[in-house]
């Protein structure tokens, strides 16, 4: 058993937790129109029409209670795997922020990914409007006394964190576009298409791991047109700012608040028309944790590109409003603290497809080992092999889109930050 | 009383109005459990439409105070 979780993706069944909301509330509405109805001197007019509508009403306030109820079940259970993720980071910054005492106790994991969430949300919290902001502001301002208190006894982790956070407030309220500079540096042997999603997350984990902060842009022809494909790595470095690589723990935090200012963007973007791609030819994006993010942020018309698909390992990218006919695989651990990052839901609709899986976690093993590359591979190759409607149908989407084509060219480049 | 008796019956036509929009939209929810949602919707939609027949077919007639 692959222990995988998917939703999405299928036609059949989307779902918006907006449109169940609007359907809830309008059932509100209709509730309280219909209690309005009894008032005691009504019944002194046509007593036997309001005594008849009295009779009736329970039954009808009962059955629209249960329609209301439905629509919460129907939310909950189409949407449970990121919303867990969600739940899961709230039940533990609230718990911490109303007993400190906490931070001493909790298990080693867990004290591991705090500092994560208060990095990223002391930034973004800062910047940031929307969704994004609302919850991770919420969860720092929640999660702040705690760590300032729990900071005294419990070691080293908050207090990197806290200065991460300052540094990081410093650095991106600069505000403004990070310039970048593209160098290839020769093609890679030439390969065939991908033919799994497994072989994509390899291509992905292979630049992720190169020496140089690097994109693998691949070329796809059949003589008439050409489809391009292009790998990204994740973060690649803790710094902060100019002078660092572009992939860096600064453009993560600018990729949530701001995709165009982040250096990681502008990076791939210039790599993307260095290799000659140009607004009318078909793209395809995948990326790892923050490459997954620029693939994201790609695919909502960051650079004007015409991105058809997009694979993410481990991204936060519900925030992004996507193109509903782009098709998405996005591939999150459910016990990820990453992609909760997003401060969404990733919806439930035809082209989309959110699809991973618990990652076992030993005693005294990070919470952030569930966001291990490697794990994504290794989850990747699960994908290939999983029936479920949604995952089958995205999965052959984006591989059919290599179906037919020749691979002319693989270009690596090195990405090159000029400063902001 | 006859404009009272209308004016119950012309609440529970906006009643039904009402509830016809808590319908979900298919391009945004739809599957089995939107499709079992949507029957329960129209169901009760259907016996709020008999309710409302029943009451504007009653006598009409009003009890007056003091």
């Amino acid at each position: 058993m692959s222990g995988l979780v998917s939703y999405g993706g299928d036609p059949a069944i989307i779902a918006s937790i907006d449109e169940i909301e609007r359907s809830r509330s309008t059932l509100e509405l209709v509730q309280q129109r219909l209690l309005k109805e009894f008032e005691l001197l009504d019944f002194l007019v046509d007593p036997i029409a309001r005594a008849a509508l009295a009779l009736h009403a329970p039954v009808l306030l009962a059955r629209l209670e249960k329609l209301k109820w439905a629509a919460g079940v129907a939310s909950d259970s189409y949407l449970s795997t990121e919303a867990r993720i969600t739940k899961q980071l709230d039940w533990v910054t609230s718990a911490v922020a109303k007993h400190p005492w906490l931070l001493n106790v909790l298990p080693k994991q867990v004290r591991a990914a705090l500092p994560a969430v208060l990095v990223a949300g002391s930034a973004v919290a800062t910047l940031v409007d929307g969704k994004a902001a609302r919850v991770i502001a919420r969860e720092t301002l929640n999660m702040w006394p705690a760590v300032a208190t729990g900071q005294k006894s419990s070691g080293e982790d908050s207090v990197a964190a806290a200065g991460m956070a300052a540094v990081l407030l410093g650095a991106v309220s600069r505000g403004g576009r990070t310039g970048a500079e593209v160098e290839s540096i020769g093609a890679l042997g030439m390969r065939a298409a991908p033919t799994s999603i497994g072989a994509i997350a390899e291509r992905v984990a292979a630049t992720h791991v190169a020496e140089k902060p690097t994109v693998v842009i691949e070329r796809y022809t059949d003589g008439k047109r050409s489809v391009f494909v292009a790998y990204l790595p994740g973060m690649r470095s803790l710094e902060v700012g100019a002078g660092g690589e572009p992939f860096d723990l600064g453009a993560s935090v600018q990729q949530l608040a701001d995709p165009e200012t982040a250096g990681s963007q502008a990076a791939v973007e210039e790599a993307l028309r260095a290799a000659g791609v140009k607004p009318t030819d078909e793209l395809v994006v995948a990326g790892y944790s923050q490459g997954g993010m620029v693939a994201g942020a790609l695919a909502s018309g960051a650079g004007g590109f015409k991105v058809s698909a997009i694979v993410t390992l481990g991204a936060p990218i519900a925030q992004l409003e996507l193109p509903p006919d782009t098709a998405v695989m996005a591939i999150e651990h459910s016990n990820d603290v990453i992609p909760a990052f997003s401060g969404a839901i990733n919806p439930l609709t035809e082209n989309w497809v959110t699809v991973g899986r618990e990652i076992d976690l030993q005693l005294g093993q990070s919470a952030l080992t569930a966001h291990e590359l490697q794990s994504y591979v290794e989850t990747s190759k699960l994908i290939d092999e999983d029936d479920a409607v949604g995952v089958t149908r995205i999965r052959e989407t984006v591989l059919k889109k290599f179906e037919g084509l020749r691979l002319v060219e693989t270009q690596t480049f090195e990405l090159k930050p000029t400063g902001g | 009383m006859l404009a009272r008796m209308q004016y119950m019956v012309e609440s529970l036509d906006e009643l039904n109005a009402l509830l016809g929009g808590a319908k979900p939209d298919v391009g945004r929810w739809s599957g089995p459990a939107a499709l079992s949602f949507q029957r329960e919707v129209e169901q009760l939609s259907h016996d709020l439409l008999g309710l409302r027949n029943q009451l504007a077919t009653l006598p009409h007639f009003a009890v007056v105070v003091g």
